[in-house]
């Protein structure tokens, strides 16, 4: 069961480098909270109840819900809707995002170790590569953010890799970057005029 | 030889009941299921004009593009039978064979020397080109994992294995294989076949200045492609080995909801912006990626 | 390839279908470039004057043409008549006697390709010659192409090599590096002059892999070039300064 909540989770990822519209990447986040949220469920075995509720709460109710809400107001707020101006830049993103799945696929290979789980860490390392991609590759801020939870995603797929138990450590360094990226920028952010010839846009 | 009957009866009924869904879904009663059929033998009463500027090709074209899916159609198994003609390799020769119709048909627009056509015959050429490796990195996971490389063998044996990764496989592989028909056979999201606005079509384009007799043998080989997609579909479905009635049946059902799934997605999804097809197309070729790295799971590669 | 997917190891099988994939792409631009290829010099209207006076040489001119072209055509639809007797010749030749069974099922692949090659020529010659006789009956005529209502049609309006190219143009720009030189229209202008148009692609290693190092190196050996003077009296000097260095050197023991 956990396979196929892997594979979907890779699919997603897919559609991350060929999505057009912001509200697409806020649905894909929503998506990706949930896959994760039933991925903690049935790998993680934790006898430490108040652990497990705390990794239930933060997967279903802040990566699926709360985070995308937030996300949906900002994106209203500024106005922005496409993430390109042209198409033709998420072509060269697909083929990047299929090297980075095999470059990952490779690597998990190379790192057999019997203490790590290789097909979570293949799937972890993709995430990473394609969080990276979607910041390297976009100019606005706001995908900036997507890039920077897609990592998150892969901090907690990584930790899932090495074991089946998750500490409570990880668990609260994922909430605090959750927590500075959306209320920061959500609330802060919005102040800088667009045009400000920052290093970073909030409008095209 | 069964596969070839139940494909020619499939594609009597299957572009009447894509439009019959078009209908229903926006609140008309709709032409009957046979309607189409009925255009082609109207078609088959007309004559012909042809354009001052065409030569030969464009008169034998779009007899070789029908040749092309009549042989397409016989390396194709159903079930337990094997296809008419069987061999190893002979899913490159499928998808090939399907390349050289589409080749002539290609050709045959540009001998028309007007400009809608090359237009028409650039962008096919290019959709063509980024939809091919989807199907043969498919065909490639089909063969790393049943050892087979030829239609008959791969599906006989796709089902014995008792993996519960099969039913994931067998999604994605459905996805990706209707992805390819609505590609190849140039509906929503791709190509808009009702649009009257020529800088917007691909494939109705190509086939404009066609009348009468070659049109109807167009229509025809558009037919059968769907069929031919539609076997395929079954064919990764359906494990082999069960009662013939029960395979005929759902042979049949399946081609229905493969009509109602491409009826439903064209009357409610829009066509792309033109920009945008290539990278969703390309979209498909990455989630036949995925479905390798699958593949590498199920074997035991990735562990 | 496809046979040995299923026995290989992970980097093996990327790097399988990794080719795979290029293949794929390699076939696919071929079918680009002979449509493109084949329909810019031949299918349509004369592009251009010289072209409308283009007609086919005589026919025993083309003899040894057509000759060939036969047998490329028998080739490919009855490959096993002439692989077998090769691939016996090869085995006999080079003593690799226990290739030839393993040969023997891509033989009977090919055999039945040949079958299925035979059965689309059967097929696509009983539909043309029913055509022919289907359109004895009926009223064929011939008209102008539609041109979407405009009738003053020229065969300038035909497709370009260049434009039928320019969705895979690009595409594919980082690699090709195709730039064009035309003066731009500005703003106020409503109805444009004439100008002149010019693409041209340049070749990106070319310029970027050898003409840089290469630039490099001679900008160098210029500099060493300013001793290359033609006078006789320069390079006796020159000879004489060697002299006096090699004396020198061995003098203080250092070569």
């Amino acid at each position: 069961m956990v396979d196929y909540l892997i594979i979907l989770f890779a699919v997603t990822l897919i559609y991350f480098a060929s999505a057009e519209r912001l509200v697409n990447y806020v649905r894909l986040i929503g998506i990706q909270g949930l896959l994760l949220f039933g991925i903690a469920i049935f790998e993680l075995k934790e006898i430490n109840s108040a652990n497990m509720i705390f990794i239930a709460a933060e997967t279903l109710l802040i990566k699926t819900i709360i985070v995308p809400y937030l996300l949906g107001r900002i994106i209203k707020r500024s106005g922005v809707a496409k993430v390109h101006r042209q198409a033709m830049p998420g072509f060269y993103l697909l083929i990047l995002s299929i090297f980075a799945l095999l470059f990952s696929v490779i690597i998990a290979n190379l790192v057999l170790n019997q203490y790590i789980n290789t097909v979570f860490m293949a799937i972890a390392l993709f995430t990473l590569f394609t969080g990276l991609l979607l910041i390297v590759t976009h100019k606005l801020i706001i995908s900036h953010l997507i890039g920077f939870l897609v990592i998150e995603n892969a901090v907690f797929l990584f930790s899932m890799a090495v074991g089946n138990r998750m500490p409570m450590l990880i668990n609260i360094g994922i909430l605090l970057d959750i927590f500075v990226g959306v209320l920061i920028l959500g609330f802060f952010g919005l102040r800088l005029k667009p045009r400000t010839n920052e290093l970073t846009l909030l409008k095209d | 030889m069964a596969v070839i009957i139940l494909i020619i009866i499939t594609a009597l009924f299957f572009p009447g009941i894509i439009l019959r869904i078009k209908s229903i879904a926006s609140g008309r009663k709709g032409p009957g299921v046979l309607q189409p059929m009925k255009e082609i033998a109207i078609l088959f009463r007309k004559g012909s004009v042809f354009g001052d500027t065409s030569g030969i090709i464009f008169r034998i074209s779009p007899a070789i593009s029908l040749s092309a899916v009549v042989c397409a159609m016989m390396v194709l198994p159903f079930g337990n039978l094997k296809a008419v003609i069987s061999f190893e390799g002979d899913f490159i020769f499928f998808s090939y064979i399907l390349a050289l119709g589409k080749f002539f048909s290609i050709i045959g627009a540009l001998d028309t020397g007007s400009s809608f056509e090359g237009m028409g015959a650039n962008r096919e050429t290019f959709f063509s080109m980024l939809i091919e490796p989807a199907f043969f990195i498919l065909l490639a996971t089909f063969a790393m994992f049943t050892g087979h490389t030829s239609f008959s063998d791969i599906f006989a044996g796709f089902h014995i294995s008792s993996d519960h990764f099969i039913l994931i496989y067998s999604i994605l592989a459905v996805y990706i294989i209707i992805q390819i028909a609505v590609v190849e056979n140039s509906r929503v999201p791709v190509d808009d076949p009702k649009t009257h606005l020529e800088l917007t079509m691909i494939h109705e384009v190509m086939i404009l200045d066609n009348s009468g007799f070659d049109k109807a043998l167009i229509h025809i080989g558009s037919y059968l492609k769907f069929a031919v997609f539609g076997t395929l579909l079954y064919n990764v479905v359906v494990p082999a080995g069960i009662n013939t009635i029960l395979q005929i049946a759902l042979f049949f059902s399946i081609q229905f909801v493969f009509a109602l799934t491409i009826g439903l997605v064209e009357s409610f999804r829009a066509r792309n912006k033109m920009n945008k097809n290539p990278k969703f197309i390309l979209t498909i070729s990455a989630v036949a990626w995925i479905a390798f790295v699958l593949i590498l799971i199920m074997t035991n590669k990735l562990t | 390839m496809f046979k040995s997917l299923s026995a290989a190891d992970l980097n093996q099988a990327i790097v399988l279908l990794s080719a795979i994939t290029g293949l794929i792409l390699t076939g696919g631009l071929a079918v680009f470039c002979f449509t493109k290829a084949f329909g810019i010099v031949f299918l349509g209207q004369p592009r251009s004057e010289k072209a409308s006076f283009a007609h086919e040489a005589d026919t025993i001119m083309i003899l040894p043409e057509l000759i060939t072209i036969i047998f490329i055509l028998l080739i490919g639809l009855a490959s096993p008549l002439f692989v077998r007797p090769v691939i016996d010749m090869a085995a006999a030749a080079f003593n690799l006697t226990d290739s030839v069974p393993a040969s023997a099922t891509s033989l009977i692949s090919l055999s039945h390709i040949s079958i299925l090659s035979g059965i689309f020529v059967v097929i696509v010659t009983l539909l043309l010659v029913y055509r022919y006789f289907h359109l004895q009956r009926r009223i064929v005529t011939t008209g102008s192409v539609w041109g979407c209502g405009y009738t003053a049609s020229s065969p300038k309006q035909q497709y370009t090599a260049t434009s039928y190219a320019y969705n895979y143009n690009h595409l594919a720009k980082p690699l090709l590096g195709t730039q064009k030189i035309m003066e731009e229209m500005e703003e106020g202008e409503i109805f444009p002059g004439e100008r002149d148009f010019k693409s041209f692609s340049e070749d990106v290693f070319r310029t970027r892999v050898i003409d840089i190092p290469v630039d490099r190196i001679s900008g160098l050996l210029k500099k060493i070039a300013v001793m290359q003077t033609g006078e006789i009296r320069h390079y006796i000097l020159y000879a004489f300064v060697f002299i006096l260095l090699v004396l020198l050197l061995t003098f203080f023991n250092l070569i």
